[in-house]
């Protein structure tokens, strides 16, 4: 089998790991690391349940391969939280009831961090926009828009 | 999946001896978006033993400006087209176009010379490109070449692009001031949707109120996306009227039915393709 020597920096940590070429970043992440948080969900771009942040911007990790990753930094859900204490877009999806079978949620709130960390005073179409390649098939957005539109209030107030 | 070998050089000269070296075997990989998804479909990528990843050659990432001479690397993704200021200035159906593209994570990692040499007939910024009748530059160890984008682009998911060949960048002349531009497209939804039809305009009048340049462009209607000299003709050196605007569509649509055959969907597409057709002109024409 065909291996790679990859490092990169996961959630603030610097790993190295030997890994099959052919994989892509969500097997890495998954597979490699255990960090199932990522979720795979249709495995062609269209969902966003893989969604991370790689070098700080949203992607789908799914269409990415685990080399082009190399050297870069990726943040996936579980590297969010400040120790026992749950980052504000966490809280306010809790709040506001945005949370129904959860397997979109991790790439709902890592758009949204893409987001807020640029502009904390999105627009409502700016929320849309940017969980745009989220799907949702639970609560009907609604109640995710709304817990964005508090976490940014809070985080904007707490600056 | 299937077993790979994984390149990544650093420039263009270590990349094209690789490719050189395992030319029928190997994919070139850019933003992924595409082709990450075929290499999970076994009868797609069949014969695909090596990637070359070439999303580390820096000198492909750019977009340059000489003297009017427009250059966009063949790396520069729909997100960083999307925010250019020089086209949302200047030519804002590039940007518009690029905002059509998929999803923010896709618009992120695809890029523009992964769009075109995938060659979907539905791929978002090719009618624009098309209308700025821009040129590929393909490199290879015997060297460079340049190909017009529509001669590029041989059918659906067909280029002329040789097995030993990467496209660097995508060049095209910045009009002259005055022009107005609109890009157009429908699909079955919004985020995410792969283009049904799309329009791209791009004109200007002279002080006459005559329109003494005209270039109109498809997408998904015809196998490949190009200008339509036919439907151009219509209304080029003349007065920009509703009637001449309708008698435009009208080919555009014509057009469309002669090159992709009657079909079950052309009951929707015809009248939908010329009430696009009669928006672009005019968004264009208010553009100016």
């Amino acid at each position: 089998m065909n291996k790679l020597k990859i490092n990169l920096t996961i959630n603030n940590q610097k790993v190295e790991k030997e890994i099959p070429a052919n994989w892509r970043l969500v097997d890495l992440l998954r597979d490699g690391f255990g960090l199932t948080g990522c979720k795979e969900g249709c495995g062609v771009g269209e969902c966003g349940a893989c969604t991370v942040l790689l070098e700080g911007e949203a992607v789908t990790s799914c269409l990415i391969m685990a080399g082009q990753a190399q050297g870069k930094e990726v943040t996936t859900i579980d590297g969010i939280t400040n120790g026992e204490k749950l980052h504000p877009l966490q809280k306010a999806f809790i709040e506001k009831g945005a949370v129904q079978c959860g397997y979109c949620i991790p790439g709902m709130i890592l758009s949204s961090l893409a987001l807020l960390r640029k502009n904390l005073e999105p627009t409502e179409e700016e929320i849309k926009i940017a969980i745009s390649g989220n799907l949702c098939r639970c609560t009907g957005y609604k109640q995710i828009v709304d817990a964005i539109k508090l976490a940014a209030k809070r985080m904007k107030e707490s600056e | 999946m299937r077993q790979l070998e994984f390149f990544q050089p650093e420039t263009l000269e270590k990349a094209l001896d690789i490719l050189a070296d395992k030319t029928d075997n190997i994919k070139v990989l850019a933003g992924g978006t595409d082709l990450v998804v075929q290499l999970r479909d076994n009868s797609l990528s069949e014969n695909i033993s090596s990637i070359l990843d070439i999303s580390r050659i820096k000198s492909f990432k750019e977009i340059k400006n000489n003297d009017g001479e427009i250059t966009i690397g063949s790396l520069v993704t729909h997100e960083e087209l999307l925010n250019n200021k020089l086209f949302s200035n200047k030519l804002p159906f590039i940007n518009e176009a690029a905002s059509a593209v998929g999803s923010p994570q896709i618009r992120r990692r695809g890029t523009i010379g992964g769009n075109i040499c995938n060659a979907a007939p539905c791929a978002d910024s090719v009618p624009v490109l098309a209308a700025l009748d821009a040129e590929v530059i393909l490199a290879s160890k015997s060297g460079k070449r340049k190909l017009s984008l529509t001669e590029f682009i041989d059918g659906p998911y067909r280029t002329n692009l040789k097995p030993d060949e990467i496209m660097t960048s995508i060049k095209f002349f910045m009009p002259e001031p005055g022009v107005g531009t609109s890009f157009m497209k429908v699909g079955r939804r919004k985020a995410l949707a792969i283009s049904r039809m799309s329009v791209a305009v791009m004109l200007r009048k002279d002080q006459t109120g005559i329109v003494n340049e005209f270039y109109l462009s498809t997408g998904s209607v015809t196998p490949k996306p190009t200008r339509l000299p036919e439907a151009e003709r219509v209304l080029l050196n003349k007065e920009p009227t509703e009637d001449l605007i309708n008698e435009t569509a009208e080919k555009v649509a014509q057009i469309m039915i002669a090159t992709s055959g009657y079909r079950w969907s052309t009951e929707y597409k015809e009248p939908v393709i010329k009430t696009m057709v009669i928006r672009a002109i005019k968004q264009a024409l208010e553009a100016i």
